[in-house]
């Protein structure tokens, strides 16, 4: 038997078929599928390895004398009731927290939000930082213009980012535009990556200097008097006000914060100025950045400048999770610690696989509903087993805003339950009714309190595969006639250039930075199969062959990482394709660390 | 319907390496990168007379409707067609200790399935088409990565 099924393990959302017996025995390629026409990455195709793994939790676990012990449910439940109401009385509803994650349905996202007014408290967080709340105040709306299809007209590319490593699939229209449409490519990142194979100009900036590039960019179109006048003054607000605030940065001192020669910098931005149907792609690596916020209100800035509502071009960023665009269209904000929540914070309750690292704050009471145990299970006082993607009803949003159906092929396995049945249980067990059957009962109650989604009922999404919403209005790109904010106006952002990375020092010589590529902590499930098959590990650290040379590591030497905080064992490799200073790890943080040889 | 490797398109993403290795049960498919950036992967050319099939003690290789194949029961490991082979395409699985090589998914083609190398290639690197589609697309002339002479060429039965 063959059933529909979504990979859950990045925002594409890549469909494929789940071929089953009495189990899932393997998979099927859905070559008719909208986006990804039967493709899949390398955690695409293991995927359903995850469901009957061996390591899937099967019952509910809680934390006595620092050891996790099987529970039942009615225990576990009874716990968790009995602690939230406890804190809910001592120190009010604020001091609840709840943190979602991409592996959430929709459905689920929006009964956790309910249950948490319910509780009073309003602090519902996504577990990790937002790549794209800023998008609200230039935009209008936190998501894609266009479908990630479109990207195949486009003639001209500006990627900031590595999205042919970190969501692999979506290289399939990238490489499209480039070889049938003649695009231009341009590739802005700190390290040489297969993303760079395929530039036509490629600029190689400055750990850090995000922004500064883009200022430089932004600076040079209007120094060259490269765009539409007319569309700036009709559509746009603020203009002059960004305008104003950088008009004594020249390009030449720009670039020079960059590390790039400024007449390189100065063609790209020709390129981008002057192309038909420019589109603009971002991925998760500016996340590792403190000054997030400000290289996307750039990158919104950019595309203001360059007039991204013409016809054919777009702005796209290319997000983590797999349902984060859902977690945005539900009104759930990116998680931002300041040191005052942490310790408010009394009781935490996370739902989904997230691969954030969250600490633990003191004196709390954690509750973490995961598929298997992973690092983060450490913090918790009660583990719930949760269903995985093929063992639940319901849907989720990609990244450019295509809402799919997933399917229950399975049972999860012992006494694991998906989101939506705990949070119905621990609920009804504190008093509140969330008298819901099925997800279709909350699809229409999403419909009916989420206006982008108004128009796409549950029969929609079963039926055709890809609805994108706004379902009418628009077609298929956004803001065609005029931005979604408030007045209608595309604003332009304020933002600083100036890099804000940590200072290496003596006993911290090196930059370690990163970018992420995995979503989903199922990916640790599967990794070691991956390692396995393709004999290269995914776990590693890229050094200059220089720097090597000096702290005297040889190829494929394994070394120790040691940070201010942690320390990580990794084989390294030497290249010239990473810049003097700089370690790159796959799946780290940005932070200064040493390195020592073991 | 012939497969077609097209280094132009190649990202290096590793998915057609573990697609083979989930459906035959290791891989037999290598992609290689000839100066940390430009993909390569050498593969069995199914040779009119094959030296493997001549040396092979157990007769554990034999030619099919063109295709070389090696029967995984017959094997003994003794690598003698590692060392024959004169393009140096067949691997030894160190775990299974077993010659292996890409058959052109013999048994697929036969179901009228697609290999699975091509159906996951995200960029269509990998391709099983018709050999009009192929000329098409050279036609046109898009070779931009042209230094290693990266040309599209065929996994085809001999
Ligand atoms: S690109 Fe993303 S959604 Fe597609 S198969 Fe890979 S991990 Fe899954």
């Amino acid at each position: 038997m063959k059933i529909k099924s979504i990979c859950n393990h990045c925002a594409l959302n890549c469909g494929f078929y789940l071929s089953k017996d009495r189990e899932i025995k393997g998979i099927d390629y859905w070559t008719d599928h909208p986006f990804n026409e039967g493709a899949l990455c390398d955690k695409g195709n293991l995927a359903y390895r995850t469901i009957h793994h061996e390591k899937r939790l099967t019952s509910p676990l809680i934390k006595r004398e620092g050891k996790f012990k099987e529970a039942t449910w009615e225990e576990v439940i009874e716990v968790i009731v009995r602690k939230l109401s406890e804190i809910k009385r001592e120190y009010g509803a604020n001091a609840i927290r709840i943190l979602t994650s991409g592996t959430c349905t929709n459905e689920e996202l929006y009964l956790i939000k309910k249950f948490a007014s319910l509780l009073g408290t309003p602090n519902v967080f996504s577990a990790r930082p937002s790549m794209i709340s800023n998008l609200k105040e230039s935009f209008g709306f936190k998501a894609a213009t266009n479908k990630l299809t479109d990207i195949k007209n486009s003639d001209c590319i500006f990627i900031l980012g590595n999205p042919f490593e970190q969501n692999p699939v979506v290289s399939k229209y990238i490489l499209r535009a480039k070889y049938e449409n003649n695009a231009n490519i341009i590739v802005a990142d700190a390290r040489y990556t297969p993303t760079a194979w395929f530039a036509t100009s490629f600029l190689q900036y400055k750990v850090g200097a995000e922004a500064a590039l883009l200022c430089a960019l932004i600076k040079s179109i209007i120094d060259r008097d490269l765009f539409d006048h007319n569309f700036i003054e009709k559509n746009t607000s603020d203009f002059n006000a960004v305008k104003k605030s950088i008009e004594e940065r020249s390009v030449e001192r720009l670039s020079k914060i960059t590390g790039l020669n400024h007449s390189s910098i100065e063609g790209a931005a020709m390129m981008i100025a002057t192309a038909k149907r420019p589109a603009i792609i971002y991925t998760t690596t500016i996340m590792q950045l403190p000054n997030l916020s400000d290289v996307v209100k750039s990158l919104a800035n950019l595309s203001l400048l360059i007039n991204i509502t013409k016809e054919g071009a777009g702005f796209y960023p290319i997000q983590g999770e797999a349902n984060i665009q859902g977690i945005h269209d539900l009104g759930i904000e990116g998680r931002q610690t300041t040191r005052s929540t942490k310790e408010a914070v009394k009781a935490l309750l996370i739902f989904g696989d997230t691969v954030a690292s969250i600490e633990k704050p003191k004196a709390s009471f954690v509750v973490l509903s995961q598929t298997f145990l992973s690092k983060t299970s450490d913090i918790a006082d009660i583990v719930l087993p949760s269903a995985c993607f093929a063992e639940k009803d319901g849907s989720i949003t990609s990244t450019d805003r295509m809402i799919q159906k997933i399917e229950k092929a399975v049972d999860p396995p012992g006494h694991a339950r998906s989101e939506f049945w705990i949070i119905k249980r621990i609920a009804e067990a504190m008093g509140h009714d969330l008298d819901y059957d099925d997800v279709k009962a909350v699809w229409n109650e999403i419909r009916a309190n989420i206006p982008v989604y108004r128009d796409i009922t549950y029969k929609k999404i079963e039926e055709e595969v890809g609805v994108h919403w706004p379902y009418k209005n628009d077609g298929d790109q956004l803001y065609k006639k005029k931005f979604k904010t408030k007045d209608g106006l595309g604003r332009f952002q304020h933002f600083a250039y100036q890099p804000r990375i940590p200072k290496t020092d003596k006993a911290h010589p090196f930059l370690a930075i990163t970018e992420r590529r995995y979503f989903n902590r199922e990916y640790e499930l599967i990794s070691n199969m991956i390692e396995n098959i393709t004999e290269k590990p995914t776990f590693y650290a890229d050094i200059n062959t220089k720097d090597a040379e000096n702290s005297g590591i040889k190829d494929g030497d394994i070394i120790k990482l040691i940070s201010a905080k942690d320390e990580v064992t990794v084989p390294a490799f030497t290249t010239d394709f990473v810049p003097h200073g700089i370690i790159f790890v796959p799946n780290y943080k940005l932070c200064t660390v040493s390195i020592r040889e073991v | 319907m012939e497969l077609y490797f097209d280094a132009d398109l190649c990202i290096n993403c590793g998915s057609c390496e573990i697609a083979c290795a989930r459906e035959n049960g290791r891989k037999k498919i290598k992609i290689e990168l000839f100066d940390a950036q430009f993909p390569i992967s050498s593969k069995c050319v199914h040779c009119e007379e094959s030296p493997c099939i001549k040396v092979c003690p157990t007769e554990a290789i034999e030619k099919r409707n063109g295709v070389v194949y090696i029967n995984d029961l017959l094997c003994i490991g003794c690598k003698s067609c590692v060392l024959a082979c004169p393009f140096g395409v067949i691997d030894f699985e160190k775990r299974q200790h077993i010659s292996s090589k890409c058959d052109l998914c013999a048994g697929w083609l036969e179901e009228n399935k697609r290999p699975p190398c091509a159906e996951t290639c995200p960029t269509g690197a990998i391709r099983y088409c018709e050999r009009a589609e192929i000329e098409e697309i050279t036609k046109k002339g898009r070779r931009k990565r042209e230094m290693i002479g990266a040309k599209i060429y065929a996994w085809r039965p001999g």
